[in-house]
């Protein structure tokens, strides 16, 4: 049993380290300020609980094992049944983020990464912005290790073709 | 294949502003030390695998207390729920149960999109449920379609929307709305006549807006599948009813409660008919407990009648030459 000091020092550390990298995962799935923060908060909630367990593991890195618990808990509001009703904007002023002295280059990119489809969003989320390795993503995702490297290939062709179609350089 | 395109540099670039902010870190620290969801009121159930053996003893005793309960007490249970639903006599409408989560038929006016998520019609009845979203600056607001109901002076902002509901020529106009938002209204509607050959469903939608202070109208047409909606008969009569004098035999009697409508048959064999009734103008009619005449399909929301009268009126001289009254109870009518 970990003393209740000991997890409350490491959730500090977790919080420290991923909370911003994690906050904006949730927020590039969600498309919602409010309910990124909610899952950002949800996914600490749910590593608290399962500190104990995950140190028994030990299996892989602690980021990883926050990033997955991250993407379950986004994965869960999506499935909420209202979440499909809901008109998911993909314009900056509806991000309701300050965006001032960003470049176009930076805003349209980040669009472009939130409107891909969720399953392809997934592997360019943990690949380039969290700099996964392929067998860490397919293991965060049970998928196999070449499903990731297909997904990554449509990803890229994908984001290839909004770039030259002006939407993004 | 690494950084193609700066994701994580772009990302975090265009994100600067999301940060995990103290307040988040005080609202976190709370939720874990009253063991709380975050924002939400939602709770979570304390580490429950600590507890396991006693979580799965509990649930078992709850199951089998319910059991138990169930199996000594179910059949009155049961009874007493149906008196208590007769007894309220309300005649529930049919409901959208299970809605799709997909609609059924969609189109576009401009920036408004119509989603048709359920029609269901039976021979006589019919129900939609028709979802008008709209993206932009755009504010929704529904109203029975006529111009007249347009609200003056016209605020430029507002779109008003207008859903008719098309079968043989007639069109259904008036309207509930069950839900708005400001960019979302969803209409149920609900209305007779509907002939059942006619199908699919069209839906009229027409938006109404303004534009250079002048009034536009914008139409499109929708067809949607209908669904067969299921007819639940509450109460019929138990045996057919024999009228001693006159010889006339009411030979069924209806009360539906989703169409709430009610309908009966009736013969005059001559069988034990006594002079003069042989040669009278007669008719069968039935009369709730106020005197009231039903028609055959009552209208909309009316309560199921506790107490009908089966007259057999004289027609040339309007009087009531004889009666029998009848009693709801058990879902059939009984004569006393």
């Amino acid at each position: 049993m970990i003393p209740d000091s000991v997890r409350a020092a490491k959730l500090e550390q977790w919080v420290d380290s991923y909370g911003n990298s994690i906050l904006r995962t949730c927020f590039l799935y969600l498309a919602d300020r409010s309910l990124a923060e909610d899952a950002m908060q949800d996914t600490f909630v749910k590593a608290w609980y399962s500190m104990e367990q995950f140190s028994g593991r030990n299996e892989s890195s602690d980021k990883t094992w926050i990033i997955r618990i991250a993407i379950n808990t986004c994965m869960d509001y999506q499935r909420a049944p209202w979440f499909k009703h809901v008109d998911r904007s993909r314009t900056v002023e509806d991000l309701q983020i300050p965006v001032q002295d960003v470049s176009e280059e930076a805003i349209e990119t980040t669009l472009a990464v939130m409107s891909l489809p969720p399953k392809l969003k997934q592997v360019v989320l943990l690949y380039y912005y969290h700099n996964m390795t392929m067998t860490e993503i397919a293991d965060t995702l049970s998928i196999n290790r070449l499903t990731v490297h297909r997904r990554l290939q449509k990803a890229y062709v994908s984001l290839r073709v909004e770039s030259e179609g002006g939407e993004f350089r | 294949m690494k950084e193609p395109f700066r994701i994580k540099n772009h990302i975090d670039k265009t994100l600067t502003s999301l940060q995990v902010t103290p307040e988040m870190r005080n609202s976190l620290t709370r939720c874990i030390a009253q063991k709380t969801r975050p924002y939400s009121m939602r709770h979570v159930i304390p580490s429950i695998r600590h507890h396991k053996p006693v979580l799965v003893l509990t649930i078992l005793l709850v199951l089998i207390s319910v059991g138990a309960l169930a199996w000594s007490f179910g059949p009155s249970i049961r009874t007493w729920f149906e008196q208590r639903l007769d007894n309220a006599n309300v005649a529930p409408v049919d409901s959208f149960q299970e809605t799709p989560s997909t609609p059924i038929a969609s189109t576009q006016i401009g920036n408004i999109s119509i989603l048709v998520w359920e029609a269901m019609a039976d021979e006589q009845t019919f129900l939609s449920n028709v979802e008008w979203i709209a993206k932009g600056n755009v504010k929704l607001v529904a109203y029975s379609g006529l111009k007249q109901d347009l609200p003056s002076p016209l605020d430029a902002s507002v779109v008003y929307v207008s859903v008719s509901t098309w079968y043989g020529g007639a069109s259904q106009e008036i309207f509930s709305i069950s839900q708005g938002t400001e960019n979302r209204v969803s209409i149920l509607s609900e209305g007779w006549d509907y002939q059942a050959t006619e199908e699919p469903m069209t839906f009229s939608c027409s938006i109404v807006y303004l534009e250079n202070g002048q009034i536009n109208t914008e139409t499109n047409t929708v067809s949607a599948p209908v669904r067969k909606k299921q007819t639940l008969e509450t109460a019929k009569l138990r045996a057919p009813l024999v009228f001693p004098i006159t010889g006339y035999e009411l030979t069924e009697l209806h009360m539906l409660r989703t169409e709430l409508r009610i309908y009966w048959g009736y013969t005059s064999s001559g069988k034990n008919q006594q002079l003069p009734y042989a040669i009278r103008n007669l008719q069968l009619r039935i009369v709730d407990s106020t005197g009231q005449v039903l028609p055959d399909k009552l209208p909309y929301h009316t309560m199921l009648p506790e107490r009908l009268e089966a007259q057999i009126e004289d027609l040339d001289t309007g009087d009531i030459v004889e009666s029998i009254p009848l009693i709801h109870q058990n879902n059939e009518y009984i004569a006393p």
